[in-house]
């Protein structure tokens, strides 16, 4: 690493790389060879038409100008020197051909700029060259240690050359002061080396492409058998694959899963195999890669499976060509035995669940298969999930007897990265876009957290199919992943960037005001916890807050947690609301975390649906204590695990658990004068040591806030809220309606009753101000466009008829 | 300077990679027509046809191995046609590759002969 590199501005390579600058351009050789064919056509007519025989030499010139035009075009890519040890030994030919011995860090930033390797690198990582240009040294004796980093960047990955790729890395690990930089773009200084492997890889695939790739040739198939019913009702992968590939990247894990199935393929009594994996870990793209290997006659495969053809089979295709069970049945016999007759068919059963249960799209086809598994002779791939292999096993135990299970587990994070770099070209190519690295991490990162039915890699390339859409310029960025799972999965993953928000956000308290009276601590407390989320600087690994809310009936407690679903998450209705007084056994908690096709309203079920969510518990007190345990790990890691065992995140809720516990105790402290803040502690105390709640469940909540009993003026202000929601209802009729300030007093001294807080307050404005608007609308006595005044007399006439 | 660089790759480096040419192309040509893969399968059923084993009387047996025969021999007949055309065209491919490498050796210095046939003539 600390080696310095020599360069020979002299030596032959270098020159060479020179004389192949000016002679090896696509100009030059086309000039060349010009030159060289009007010599030798000028020659010939010289010789044939004038009969001079000075025209067999000029017609002989044009091999030593012609000789010249190819060793000109070979000088660009000269090769590097084998076991060199000087930087003009291993320097890329177009860069060699340009290099000076006094080029600053400066004047290579300049030469990189504008060369493939040097754009790959712009544009993957979002960085100007030209800002680095400003950024980097302008003395000369700082390139040795840029040499030096570029060296050992190719060692470390392989390059044959220092090329313009590997250059341009490497003078953005020595610029002085970039960091700041990087990170202002999203990135760092690995992250860029890691780049240089998505360089090499589609340079790989680039020179793949133009290799020579054989594919068995006219006779290939003439020991085998026709196949007309397979070509007819199946998908040939094997013939997709030779007109478009496959773009598989060799990652170890996969290749070792492929070498297993292809050795079970070839020996053994029962030539079958079943992938199980979950959706989008990737069992039909093993299966491409299979076939592409077979294809190759790929030496790492067994030559007894060389040119086989994978064939897929879907139940639905082979449904609409009969008209009965009887047929279907028949038609699969007819296919399987054709397959097996061809001797070269692997067939391919995707989602194989659709052929061994009923149900729309699929069909128990078990009679016939099973004996054709039991014999082993046909060469076959099922693939399904590990949930519906273990069903259809229970139900069909001679399947797994007969069956070589493979298990297909879901990528790592440098494999997903790898797997997401090579399909990143086709959709590039598809969707005319470019998608940086940037745009890849957080692809990967947003779909673990948001992307809950599939696994990787599955589920971080269905996002990066979706961001094409959300691109910026035709470049997909990791804001365009950000706006992609916002608007595919409900939720929020952004820091807050719009004045707008920001406003709002600063404003939180005001604006949770408007739809609730006092309590100014407990919205202070949430108002905090969702300024922390947008701001990204909370523990992404908890749930955005937990509060535990103590308090009186009507005192609002219900009213915040909507009041914070409808300012922060944008609607009312990003509420799940659990009474907890429904889950007073121990078996209860098998409904909360239910699957989704068993119980829709499970916790697990609707927190699947909308990750975004406030999860307001009401009445927690009254939960079983195993319900309660249950909840300990949402409350601490922001997980829970559903029946299944599939993990569901609460990561990007706020959950509040609501209860009346202790509520007299509240009320004869307030009345005693106290403040909340003064028998806080005290009260939660109580709570323990009453053994209402233990303390390591209100230890896991964020904060535990108590709300006060409120007093009549504040329940005037609760009037008022309703009435103005009375107004709102009315709008769409062009009425509105006015209570005095004294017939308001009215209401409140009617409905007010200490230990229920607001809630009669709605229901004195419905026997009073409601019926009276209800009977001047029926009774037409007001019309559109005018206001309805209620006085105090109104009121009393009114409560004295309810 | 330029000129002896220019001859040493040409003789070198360029020519080896004209030869190691001559043979891609005539493996490539012998791929084309499967000739390998031909000759390995010689005698396997055409197609398969008529090529799985059959139960019955003797009298089925015998009409079953007579058609599984034919399917072998016409098998065998269109292979060595096809093994004899790849074996033909990669001898052509391989004399053209070859020739195109002698006179790759003369095409820097033509002009030498050039010059001796205009003032011999």
């Amino acid at each position: 690493m600390d080696e310095t590199l020599n360069f020979h501005y002299d030596s032959q390579r270098a020159k060479q790389a020179r004389i192949g600058r000016v002679i090896g351009s696509k100009s030059s050789y086309m000039l060349l060879s010009l030159i060289s064919g009007t010599l030798f056509v000028g020659g010939i007519l010289l010789v044939f038409g004038i009969d001079s025989s000075f025209g067999w030499f000029i017609a002989s010139l044009a091999g030593p100008v012609w000789a010249s035009a190819i060793w000109g075009r070979s000088l660009t890519q000269l090769p590097p020197k084998s076991n060199g040890t000087n930087l003009d030994d291993v320097l890329d030919a177009y860069l060699l051909a340009r290099i000076r011995p006094n080029y600053s860090p400066k004047d290579l930033m300049e030469l990189v700029h504008n060369t493939e390797g040097g754009n790959f690198i712009a544009n993957r990582f979002i960085i100007s060259i030209q800002y680095l240009k400003d950024l980097a040294v302008s003395d000369s004796t700082s390139s040795d240690i840029v040499w030096q980093r570029a060296e050992y960047y190719r060692k470390a990955h392989g390059f044959e050359t220092i090329n313009a790729a590997v250059l341009t890395a490497a003078l953005i690990y020595t610029t002085p002061n970039i960091d700041g930089y990087l990170a202002h773009v999203g990135t760092d200084k690995d992250n860029v080396e890691k780049g240089l492997l998505w360089f090499k890889y589609e340079e790989e695939v680039i020179a793949a492409y133009k290799a020579h790739r054989p594919k068995g040739g006219i006779g290939r198939d003439w020991a085998f058998g026709y196949i007309p019913l397979l070509e007819h009702l199946g998908f040939n992968i094997s013939q997709h694959i030779t007109y478009s590939g496959s773009l598989a990247r060799e990652i170890e894990s996969r290749s070792q899963l492929i070498s297993h199935v292809t050795h079970t393929l070839a020996q053994g009594a029962r030539r079958n195999v079943v992938l199980v994996g979950q959706l989008g870990s990737g069992k039909t793209k093993l299966v491409y890669n299979l076939a592409e290997q077979l294809l190759e006659a790929d030496p790492s495969t067994p030559k007894s499976l060389h040119y086989h053809q994978v064939i897929a089979l879907d139940p639905s295709t082979l449904m609409s060509r009969v008209r009965g069970r009887g047929e279907l049945e028949e038609l699969v016999q007819r296919i399987c035995y054709e397959a097996l007759r061809a001797k070269n068919i692997i067939l391919f059963l995707d989602d194989a669940q659709l052929f061994f249960e009923e149900g729309t799209g699929s069909v128990d086809l078990s009679n016939v298969l099973l004996p054709i598994l039991d014999g082993g002779a046909l060469k076959i791939i099922l693939a399904m999930d590990e949930q519906r292999w273990t069903r259809i096993v229970q139900s069909n135990p001679a399947l797994a007897q007969n069956m070589n299970r493979v298990v297909v587990p879901p990528t790592n994070e440098p494999e997903t990265m790898a797997v997401m770099q090579s399909q990143a070209m086709k959709l590039e190519a598809q969707h005319g876009v470019v998608y940086s690295y940037q745009s890849l991490e957080a692809a990967y990162r947003l779909s673990s957290r948001f992307i809950a039915e599939q696994v990787m890699p599955g589920r971080t390339l269905k996002l990066l199919e979706a961001a094409a859409n959300f691109s910026d310029k035709k470049l997909v960025t990791q804001q365009s992943i950000e706006k992609a799972i916002e608007q595919t999965q409900g939720v929020k993953v952004g820091t807050a960037n719009s004045v707008t928000e920001r406003t709002a956000l600063l404003n939180l308290e005001a604006l949770i005001h408007e739809r609730m009276i006092n309590q100014t601590r407990a919205v202070q407390v949430v108002s905090d916890a969702l300024r922390r989320a947008r701001a990204g600087v909370r523990n992404t690994n908890r749930p955005i807050g937990t509060f535990l809310f103590l308090g009186p009936t009507g005192v609002g407690k219900t009213e915040l947690a909507k009041s914070v679903a409808a300012v922060f998450f944008g609607n009312e209705n990003q509420l799940v609301r659990l009474d907890l007084n429904e889950y007073v056994r121990s078996e209860d908690v098998a409904r909360l975390i239910a699957d989704a096709s068993q119980d829709s309203h499970s916790l697990t079920a609707q927190i699947s649906r909308q990750p975004f969510s406030v999860v307001l518990l009401d009445e927690i007190e009254k939960a079983h204590p195993e319900v309660l345990n249950t909840l300990l790990q949402v409350l601490d890691e922001g997980i829970l695990r559903d029946i299944n065992n599939r993990e569901v995140s609460f990561r990007d809720a706020v959950i509040i658990a609501t209860s009346n516990a202790g509520a007299d105790r509240i009320r004869q402290h307030i009345e005693a004068g106290e403040k909340l803040e003064q028998f806080e502690q005290q009260f939660t105390d109580e709570l323990v040591s009453s053994n209402t709640f233990r303390p390591e469940f209100l230890n896991r909540f964020d904060d535990i806030v108590l709300f006060r009993p409120l007093e009549q003026p504040e329940l005037l202000q609760v009037i008022d809220l309703i009435i103005a929601g009375v107004n709102k209802t009315l709008a769409a009729q062009k009425l509105s309606v006015a209570v005095d300030d004294d017939a308001k007093q009215l209401l409140v001294q009617a409905g007010y009753d200490p230990r229920l807080g607001a809630r009669p307050m709605r229901r004195i404005v419905q026997r009073t101000v409601e019926n009276i608007v209800a009977n001047q609308v029926l009774s037409q006595q007001v019309r559109p466009g005018t206001e309805v005044k209620i006085t105090k007399q109104d009121i009393e006439q009114a409560l004295a008829r309810a | 300077m330029i000129v002896f660089d220019l001859l040493t790759w040409w003789y070198t480096t360029a020519w080896f990679e004209v030869l190691h040419k001559v043979q891609l192309r005539t493996v490539g040509v012998l791929e084309t027509f499967s000739v390998a893969l031909l000759a390995r399968t010689l005698v396997a059923p055409f197609r398969q046809i008529d090529a799985g084993s059959v139960r019955g009387p003797v009298g089925v047996q015998l009409r079953a191995w007579f058609d599984r025969t034919f399917s072998r021999f016409f098998g065998a007949v269109v292979r060595s046609v096809m093994i004899c055309c790849g074996l033909i065209g990669a001898f052509v491919i391989f004399a053209l590759s070859l020739a195109w490498a002698a006179v790759w050796l003369a095409i820097p210095v033509l002009p030498v002969f050039g010059l001796i046939v205009a003032l011999v003539r």
